[in-house]
């Protein structure tokens, strides 16, 4: 069985103009250019939040591909709470990064170890401001390990996500204000580990 | 202190094509089941048709020619001034691996990537897991290649990162790097390029190797460097980095005069089967 590739979508209507919601059904309902203009939508994303999550581009290459096959096998289970599918494939390419870690203890240990990204043999500045942000971000993702889970969880969908305060609410079933209370104390205790840590 | 994350990126389209082809692998491999495993065959034929798209390369060996359309060391007037070749800095260290004392490591990816195989469509294109002999691992960027034999013989890739494990094609058509003169039993063939662009294969008659890789960056402007190769058991494996059209690789085998050859953007890449660890 073959799919579109990315640039020849067939969806009836503008696929600018269906929701991700519409996609979605359509994606459950077995149709793969509908899930494939939803990873067209969101693929970009995705890679960014997964390096925000992993501090690495190679490993946000991996998780992103795997965040979109794991909503392509589990399409059939989830209805969106919002329009947009990016909360809960932010949650799921969050998941990955955890469980992953979590289960392949010495392999996630020796992942760490990694030498940050050089391949990109750019020219020199670039290079230089990437070493920087991998360093940065890495350092970020140390001091949002020791928050509390709900407390991370609000901080990898607002902030790392972008997401705002009333879709994580959706999506984790809990009042906006308990979100924003949430952002509030991470920021506060992000600040004050990233201080230890400096 | 504030918070202060890195800027998003626009997504490259290398790495958008490299993500879309592992989804579409996976989209199309059917749901494991006792029926479909027993149904090896009709899952392959619609297996083989969603191999994704990545690298193909066109050998052309320039020993002893005068043909100038064919690829041999970048000459120096085709070089960037600016440009000088260098040695990897960190060479891809060796793991040699007696068959008696089977590191655990090599085992558990080999069994990670078997059981990916088992679940593939293309399961019955495989020899069983049981037959596959470690031979040595590299580790880059986050993807580890063991190299395996089929009970010494037939070689195979498995590639394995923190969520997915990938096999390599066990059909896939060789690629040639370096072929050997009249009387000398030389041969480099490669038969992998990893996400992470490591380049796997065999390596008959040879102890060392290295590459010259030359990438493009202006009309007839190449910034070559030079590679180092870990060679054990017939096996090679180089890392050549992310390549794009107009590209060149030369294979120098023991110190010998190179052979090149050009990259293309891919029809082909050799994966045989990816899947989540599960």
């Amino acid at each position: 069985m073959e799919i579109d590739r990315p640039r020849g979508v067939a969806i009836a209507g503008r696929v600018d103009a269906v929701t991700d919601a519409e996609l979605w059904r359509r994606a459950a309902a077995g149709d793969h250019a509908a899930f494939t203009a939803l990873y067209q939508r969101h693929a970009s994303a995705v890679w960014n939040h997964a390096y925000r999550l992993t501090g690495s581009w190679a490993l946000a290459e991996d998780v992103g591909a795997n965040t979109f096959l794991t909503a392509w096998r589990k399409r059939a289970e989830v209805t969106l709470v919002r329009d947009s599918a990016l909360p809960w494939l932010y949650t799921v390419a969050a998941n990955l990064v955890r469980n992953e870690y979590r289960r392949t203890t010495r392999f996630g240990r020796a992942l760490r170890r990694l030498p940050l990204d050089e391949h990109a043999a750019d020219h020199a500045d670039t290079v230089v401001s990437r070493v920087d942000d991998d360093r940065r971000m890495r350092q970020v993702l140390e001091a949002a390990e020791k928050l509390p889970k709900a407390e991370r969880e609000a901080f990898e969908l607002c902030l790392l996500g972008e997401i705002s305060s009333a879709d994580a609410a959706a999506l984790l079933g809990v009042a906006d204000t308990n979100i924003r209370a949430r952002l509030s104390r991470a920021r506060a205790r992000l600040r004050t580990h990233l201080e230890e840590m400096s | 202190m504030n918070v202060v994350l890195p800027p998003r990126r626009e997504l490259p389209p290398d790495v958008n094509e490299r993500m879309f082809s592992r989804l579409v692998t996976g989209m199309n491999e059917a749901p494991p089941s006792r029926f479909e495993r027993l149904r090896g065959p009709l899952a392959v034929a619609a297996g083989v048709t969603v191999i994704a798209a990545g690298a193909l390369m066109i050998p052309q060996s320039t020993t002893g020619s005068d043909d100038p359309n064919r690829v041999g060391t970048p000459p120096t007037s085709k070089t960037s001034p600016t440009s000088r070749p260098r040695t990897s800095p960190t060479p891809i260290p060796p793991t040699p691996l007696p068959l008696k004392q089977l590191n655990q490591q090599m085992k558990d990816d080999l069994d990670r990537c078997g059981t990916v195989v088992a679940n593939s469509p293309r399961a019955n294109e495989f020899p069983p897991r049981e037959s596959w002999q470690p031979v040595f691992t590299v580790e880059l960027n986050g993807h580890r290649i063991t190299a395996y034999r089929e009970y010494g013989t037939k070689p195979g890739f498995c590639d394995v990162t923190a969520t997915t494990a990938t096999v390599s094609d066990p059909s896939a058509e060789p690629m040639r790097l370096f072929a050997s003169e009249a009387g000398k039993l030389v041969d480099i063939d490669a038969l992998y390029l990893s996400p992470a662009g490591i380049l796997v294969g065999t390596a008959t008659g040879i102890t060392t190797m290295e590459v010259q890789v030359s990438v493009l960056v202006g009309p007839n402007e190449f910034l070559p460097r030079t590679e180092t190769a870990t060679v054990q058991s017939k096996l090679f494996a180089v890392h050549v980095g992310q390549l794009k059209d107009g590209d060149e690789l030369v294979t120098k085998p023991d110190g010998a005069q190179g052979s090149g050859m050009r990259f293309e953007q891919a029809k082909v890449r050799p994966i045989g089967a990816t899947g989540p660890i599960n």
